[in-house]
């Protein structure tokens, strides 16, 4: 029986759409670097990144200040498409997000009582992104927990709502530290709203180790992930240990969402944006697809920080606010097209 | 009428005194069933009597409160749950289907547990694919998307995808709910071919009273979260017997192609014509 020549399906597509996705995401950062208050012409910025001279103040400005924020752009926007692609897998609902379900808000909970605490308790920058997955992971477990109460189990509905309400409630409790400490308010107010503005090679380099430890949970995930598309009675025919791989799948986009938070700051959608074609565009195989969700996600932050850059001439609007005006309609576009 | 004689030793699943209950709920009562081998073990009985249950604990997607289920003589649950994959295959009774997802990946899906980490698509998963879909005969739909399938084309597709798996055992829950007549008999001639042509051993819940006694080698009558009566020569099931498990009246004739016994239902109010 030799018929695998006419039947089987092309496999290809989806790492093609991976090259395309390497290639606009270059395009992208090589754009961010070049865009700011000082434009710089692209000689500039090639000359910066081959021989360095720390007596340029072109090159002083892109090394220091735009290539760290560029950095932090993609880590980030790289984090929270993993972060969106894992918890619409797991959750099997294309509405599962990181802010929506209340992991940046918990993240944000996490860094903003760390900040507040006494210099000498105060958790390193290296150890940042992990507190913060950590306080995303427990808002996470108390949405789901509540969302699970009660007679129906867990709905779509439910999920939405009690993570829209502990995400409400975290910022309460953001706001009422914020309000007792003037020096944390001062610390992290542009942080909070998802600024890029200011980010540093520390923090870049801190998210570093939590984005590439989801990233392998993430990959070595993907068959089960595959397998679980059929549903869990299935793949628990299949062998798919599902308990494991629920709670390594979320342990891994709460580290993801720990990592973007602790670096730029709670931004949403864009782990809401970007998975769902990335799923579609891989043909619905999740190791291509956590591939591209990731290199989306960064480029479409880079892109959303561009936009917050350049917009309004002479001004910054926080990259935050850019990525919820693309957000908000596309979550509403999702609802009303599954209702 | 049979009970089970046979030792333990020679089936491949065995369930021994098997409970389970939710709360004060008991939905199955002191199980105890040795599947044979190569036979297909049909378990009927009315809604609720614990059949899907018992079909669920057999494929370890429930936890039995009492007993075990041993899988060639060890319990099923300290057997890794990739290596049970590899020994017995569960068709559900609704899969979801992956919007656009093609036959053919369908079915590649049946190789999961043969893969790994470091072992990745081989020749050897080729050729179970292969085989399955000519098994099915769904070679020529390999690339058409599930969702696309009629009703039966996509049973068998779900079918060829257990088949793909290689597993000596395969548990079929409710597999032709929701077929039409001409569907539901194709997928039942499949599950006939999987025990006589394939050599497998199967499981299946079955409602549909007559399909399974012209197919099963073996009916399992389940009432009440008990093992009511296990047939194996179906000529020895009695009108009686059908009215106990199902509390209603029926009549027995022999099927006059198959010479298998069947049964309708005697209507309480219905006319003569």
């Amino acid at each position: 029986m030799r018929a695998a020549h006419f039947i089987n399906v092309p496999k290809v597509t989806g790492w093609a759409f991976l090259l395309l996705a390497v290639g606009l995401t270059f395009a992208l950062a090589l754009l961010h670097l070049a865009v700011g208050a000082r434009g710089m012409p692209p000689s500039v910025l090639i000359d910066a990144l081959i021989s360095f001279d720390s007596t340029n103040f072109d090159h002083r400005v892109l090394v220091s200040l735009r290539l760290p924020r560029l950095c932090a752009a993609l880590l980030s926007g790289a984090a929270l498409g993993m972060a969106g692609l894992l918890l619409q897998s797991l959750l099997r609902n294309p509405l599962a997000e990181p802010h929506l379900l209340g992991l940046n808000a918990g993240a944000s909970l996490a860094v903003v009582v760390a900040t507040a605490l006494p210099a000498a308790i105060q958790p390193t920058v290296l150890e940042r992104p992990f507190l913060a997955a950590g306080g995303g992971a427990l808002v996470f477990a108390a949405v789901f927990a509540l969302s699970s109460a009660g007679r129906l189990g867990l709905t779509v509905t439910k999920l939405i709502f009690c993570g829209i309400a502990l995400s409400a409630l975290s910022s309460a409790l953001v706001s009422a530290v914020l309000l007792l400490d003037q020096e944390t308010l001062e610390a992290v107010r542009f942080w909070l709203v998802g600024d890029l503005a200011g980010t540093s090679w520390s923090q870049v380099s801190a998210a570093l180790l939590p984005l590439c430890l989801a990233g392998v949970a993430a990959a070595a995930l993907s068959p089960h992930l595959d397998a679980m598309t059929l549903g869990d009675a299935s793949a628990a025919g299949l062998g798919v240990p599902l308990k494991a791989t629920r709670l390594i799948g979320l342990a891994a986009a709460a580290l993801a969402s720990g990592a973007a938070v602790s670096t730029v700051g709670p931004i949403g959608f864009v782990g809401l944006i970007v998975p769902g074609l990335a799923f579609r565009l891989s043909g619905k195989r999740h190791l291509p697809a956590v591939a591209l969700s990731t290199l989306g996600g960064a480029a479409l932050l880079v892109l959303a920080d561009i936009a917050a850059r350049s917009l309004l001439p002479g001004r910054e609007v926080a990259t935050g606010i850019m990525t919820a005006l693309v957000g908000a309609p596309v979550f509403l576009l999702i609802v009303a097209r599954r209702s | 009428m049979d009970t089970d004689t046979k030792s333990g030793n020679d089936n491949l699943l065995d369930a021994k005194a098997l409970s389970l209950a939710y709360g004060t709920d008991i939905v199955l009562h002191d199980v105890t069933l040795a599947v044979r081998q190569r036979q297909l073990t049909v378990l009927a009985g009315p809604n609720g009597s614990g059949k899907s249950t018992l079909l669920s604990l057999l494929a370890r997607i429930l936890k039995p409160m009492r007993g075990a289920v041993l899988l060639d003589g060890q319990d099923i649950t300290t057997i890794p749950t990739r290596e049970t994959a590899k020994r017995l295959g569960l068709l559900p009774q609704t899969p979801l289907v992956p919007e656009g997802m093609t036959v053919y990946d369908l079915v590649s899906m049946g190789r999961y547990p043969h893969q790994g980490f470091f072992r990745q698509w081989s020749q050897s998963d080729e050729v179970a694919v292969e085989q399955a879909l000519a098994a099915t005969s769904l070679i020529d739909l390999a690339g058409r998307a599930v969702d696309r399938l009629s009703g039966g084309q996509r049973q068998r597709a779900f079918i060829a995808m257990t088949l793909a798996q290689e597993t000596p055992v395969i548990l079929l829950d409710e597999p032709t709910t929701f077929l039409d007549l001409r569907h539901q008999n194709e997928v039942m001639d499949m599950i006939g071919r999987l025990t006589s042509e394939f050599g497998r051993t199967v499981v299946a819940v079955l409602h549909d009273l007559n399909a399974t006694f012209q197919y099963a080698d073996r009916i399992v009558f389940m009432k009440a979260g008990r093992i009511h009566t296990v047939i194996d020569d179906l000529h020895l099931c009695t009108e009686d017997l059908i009215g106990d498990v199902f509390d209603t009246t029926v009549t027995r004739f022999d099927h006059p192609v198959t010479g298998r016994p069947a049964f309708l239902p005697i209507p309480h109010h219905g006319n003569r014509l």
